[in-house]
């Protein structure tokens, strides 16, 4: 694994409602060596986006109105390793999501990579 | 003859009520124990003694004495005769006397017997005046008041009880609490307190009832009550809390969305240094791209809260987005297009696409060099009026290119495009400046509908 670009050749999903957010983790995920970026910004969206393969993905828990489980649950299936990101207050996950690797925005560097070799790294 | 005299002293003696028997002159014949006790004076003092000079003359009322006068051969007896008199030593009295002319052979005597009514009218005056302030009290509070004997049977209800349930004095004096207004106030929870908390406690506060009235809807009332200990009554007031609570759960409704909205603000703010803070040189570029971003999200902010609903006005929009890059309307820059509403969750990435694309206007494009022209037009779609084409386009240049690399600027003005206003995007770069093409759907439509 190449320790400069972890998501080297990777295709990525980024599920998350607000623009810039997506926008910004977009372009770190980019800068990570990942080859193409998709974003969704509702759960209609990142489950229709979830018919594709992807080599990973970062899914926001709380999207505008609604929680994104069910796309959760789909990627999960499929296999495709995941990051969730989480609001200022994060609450109390439900067991089922408990134990993926979770980053809290606004996100910072260390703890992104860290997260990032988590998912991917091995 | 003796006797019948004896009989008649014997029967005044007995009397509790103060009795006079005057002989035709009016001079005492006998005052009885009753009448000594309590005017105060020995029988010394009376006996024999003209009613007019008893008590050094306190006794020479002139109401009286036309009392007296008028017992003549016709009129032999008066009643209740009502006389007000202050005595030296008693004070303020109020007496009412029944007066009667005997006539014996060539005898003649009065008999006056006097009730003193003194406490008595004090007492009822009082009670009037109880009763009245106790009325303009009940009617004066502002909370809905019901007053119930021992059986719950409404006794009165004020002005504000018959105001906020729309009921008369006749449709509830007299009935059952649980009976009013077709069992309307049959509620199990009041019944609850007034059958079996308030025989034991003899009040309770602020109890809490939730009920949906037919006429009325559904009222969050808080009720006091009182059980009165020495009258058979109960004191029931209600306090129509429901717009209160109304309010309150508007209020939290409001904090909430307002904090969700901080934090969105927030978190738009932080993804925003952070994305401009990875492609600036140095960090006075930081500071003068990300300061630049950020005035332009506050100004579409400001444009927002300036109107009631929350919605911005496109062409003041795009006016005050070039006007804060130095760019008025006059021969350079046009600006064409009908009025169109944009709401708040288009507002913000119209408002950053504008920003981003006069950025680009000022370093490369129709605001870096001379000659340079603008137009930003838009219209709404010819086939479908539910989308809005806008077009920005920049001429009067020459040699321009489509640059190499794509910034985070145009990645922006994509973004914003695309997922936030599920709009298309379209540029090219003709070599007489660029022009920019979106086109997205409205969530608001037009004044006049769609058609």
């Amino acid at each position: 694994m190449n320790d400069e670009r972890p998501l080297h050749d990777k295709r990525i999903l980024v599920v998350e409602d607000e623009f810039l957010v997506a926008l910004d983790l977009s372009d770190i995920v980019e800068r990570l060596g990942a080859a193409e970026v998709r974003t969704a910004g509702t759960l209609g969206e990142a489950l229709a986006a979830a018919d594709e393969r992807f080599d990973g993905a970062f899914v926001d828990v709380q999207l505008r109105d609604e929680k994104s489980f069910p796309v959760i649950e789909k990627l999960r299936a499929a296999g495709v390793p995941l990051i969730l990101t989480t609001g200022y207050d994060p609450g109390t996950l439900p067991a089922h999501v408990g134990d993926l690797p979770r980053i809290a925005k606004p996100f910072a560097p260390t703890e992104l990579r860290r997260a990032v070799e988590d998912a991917f790294g091995r | 003859m003796t006797a019948t005299t004896d009989l008649a002293a014997a029967i005044v003696q007995t009397m509790h009520q103060p009795v006079l028997v005057l002989d035709r002159d009016h001079a005492v014949v006998t005052a009885n124990d009753a009448f000594l006790a309590h005017f105060q004076v020995t029988a010394a003092e009376t006996m024999g003694k003209p009613l007019a000079r008893l008590g050094n003359g306190q006794w020479d009322i002139r109401e009286l004495r036309a009392l007296l006068a008028s017992l003549t051969g016709s009129e032999q007896s008066v009643r209740d005769y009502r006389v007000e008199h202050a005595f030296e030593s008693l004070g303020r009295r109020s007496m009412l006397i029944n007066a009667r002319l005997l006539r014996q052979d060539s005898r003649s005597r009065v008999l006056l017997s006097i009730a003193d009514v003194t406490m008595q009218e004090e007492r009822e005056s009082e009670l009037v005046a109880q009763r009245e302030f106790s009325d303009k009290l009940i009617d004066s509070v502002r909370e809905a008041l019901v007053v119930m004997d021992r059986d719950l049977r409404v006794t009165r209800v004020n002005e504000t009880f018959r105001t906020a349930f729309g009921v008369g004095n006749a449709e509830t004096v007299g009935r059952r609490i649980f009976e009013l207004g077709n069992g309307q106030w049959n509620i199990a929870p009041l019944k609850k307190a007034l059958a079996e908390v308030l025989p034991k406690e003899h009040s309770f506060d602020d109890y809490e009832v939730v009920h949906t009235f037919p006429g009325i809807g559904r009222r969050v009332m808080m009720l006091n009550a009182r059980r009165l200990d020495h009258m058979p009554r109960i004191l029931l007031a209600i306090r129509d809390e429901t717009e209160r609570r109304k309010h309150a759960d508007s209020q939290k409704l409001m904090v909430g969305e307002l904090q969700h909205r901080v934090k969105n603000i927030l978190a738009n703010v932080q993804a925003v240094a952070s994305g401009t803070v990875r492609r600036s040189a140095s960090l006075e570029a930081f500071e003068r791209v990300f300061l630049q971003r950020l005035q332009s999200l506050a100004r579409a902010q400001d444009l927002l809260t300036r109107q009631a609903d929350g919605t911005a006005s496109l062409r003041e929009l795009v006016a005050r987005e070039l006007s804060a890059h130095g760019w008025e309307e006059d021969g350079r820059l046009a600006l064409c297009g009908p009025p169109v509403v944009l709401s708040r969750r288009e507002t913000q990435p119209v408002a950053m696409m504008l920003h981003e694309l006069a950025t680009n206007a000022v370093k490369y494009g129709a605001f870096a060099r001379p000659g340079g022209h603008l137009t930003v037009s838009w219209e709404r779609a010819a086939d479908d009026p539910a989308w809005l084409e806008m077009e920005w386009s920049e001429t009067g240049l020459d040699g321009i290119t489509a640059p190499t690399t794509k910034g985070y600027g145009t990645q922006m003005i994509e973004g914003a495009a695309r997922q936030m206003l599920s709009g298309e995007t379209a540029v090219h770069f003709r070599p007489q400046g660029m022009l920019y093409r979106v086109r997205f759907p409205l969530e608001l439509e037009a004044p006049g509908g769609r058609s």
